[in-house]
């Protein structure tokens, strides 16, 4: 998985790109943390190129939401591909996270 | 009926490769797209948990999966040898859905939901343990 990190008009984007499974998670968790330590705590995951994910990247999702809202941030999600979009749903993950269709209103949005 | 056996080293990082074969080999079936991701997850998950929790994360052991393309079905196997899964574990398993209130986020798991997928999309899912390892059969039709 590639992971690229910016900040954008004081939110943090992170843009994924591959599987989130198992394998990647960690460095996707030390991403949102990097962000954190840095201030930022209301962060953007761009999933537009993530043609993956299992339930590992899911319960990842959670523990970085967990993370930023202890700093009173949040985290919301951008340009889902269907398939994970439907196991958002299907787990009523869609219900604890913003989703949107593209970064620049999940940008805006905060 | 056309087989095929793969078999990864008990790392992580050699997973993907056997969910993309599989996903691909699903192309050759009735499955549409959606169904084809739902088999490769479950795979997926099957995998994980045999190198997590069977090998406890060790990686210089083998996972061996197992596809069977039958008429009307695929079926994966998914063998280990390591430590068996106690199957009250499978048995039990469902999606663990968020609580209705969504306002704590304490409330919501960040695992569990691996075995939940495998219930939700297989059409049969069967796991026994021997002397010659530890087998998670799973079946879709199509």
């Amino acid at each position: 998985m590639n992971i690229h990190e910016e900040i954008i008009d004081k939110t943090g984007v992170v843009k994924l790109s591959g599987r989130l499974d198992a394998a990647s998670v960690k460095g996707f968790k030390d991403s949102v943390t990097t962000l954190v330590k840095k201030g930022i705590c209301n962060i953007v995951i761009d999933m537009k190129e993530v043609e993956f994910i299992d339930s590992s990247g899911l319960g990842s999702l959670v523990s970085c939401l967990r993370v930023v809202n202890n700093e009173g941030g949040d985290i919301r999600l951008s340009s889902l591909q269907n398939q994970i979009r439907a196991l958002l749903e299907l787990t009523r993950m869609h219900r604890v996270f913003q989703i949107f269709d593209d970064t620049d209103t999940a940008i805006k949005s905060f | 009926m056309k087989k095929i056996r793969l078999i990864i080293e008990s790392d992580l990082e050699n997973v993907a490769l056997a969910g993309m074969a599989i996903n691909k080999i699903c192309s050759l079936t009735p499955l549409n797209e959606t169904q084809s991701f739902q088999v490769e997850l479950c795979s997926v998950e099957a995998i994980n948990n045999s190198i997590i929790h069977a090998y406890n994360s060790k990686s210089d052991n083998n996972v061996e999966i197992i596809l069977t393309l039958k008429e009307r079905l695929i079926e994966i196997e998914i063998c280990d040898h390591g430590k068996p899964m106690n199957i009250n574990i499978l048995e039990e398993a469902v999606i663990k859905y968020p609580d209705n209130s969504m306002d704590n986020i304490s409330d919501i798991s960040e695992s569990g939901r691996g075995l939940g997928f495998i219930k939700e999309f297989m059409n049969h899912v069967t796991y026994s343990s021997d002397d010659k390892g530890n087998h998670l059969v799973m079946i879709k039709r199509y």
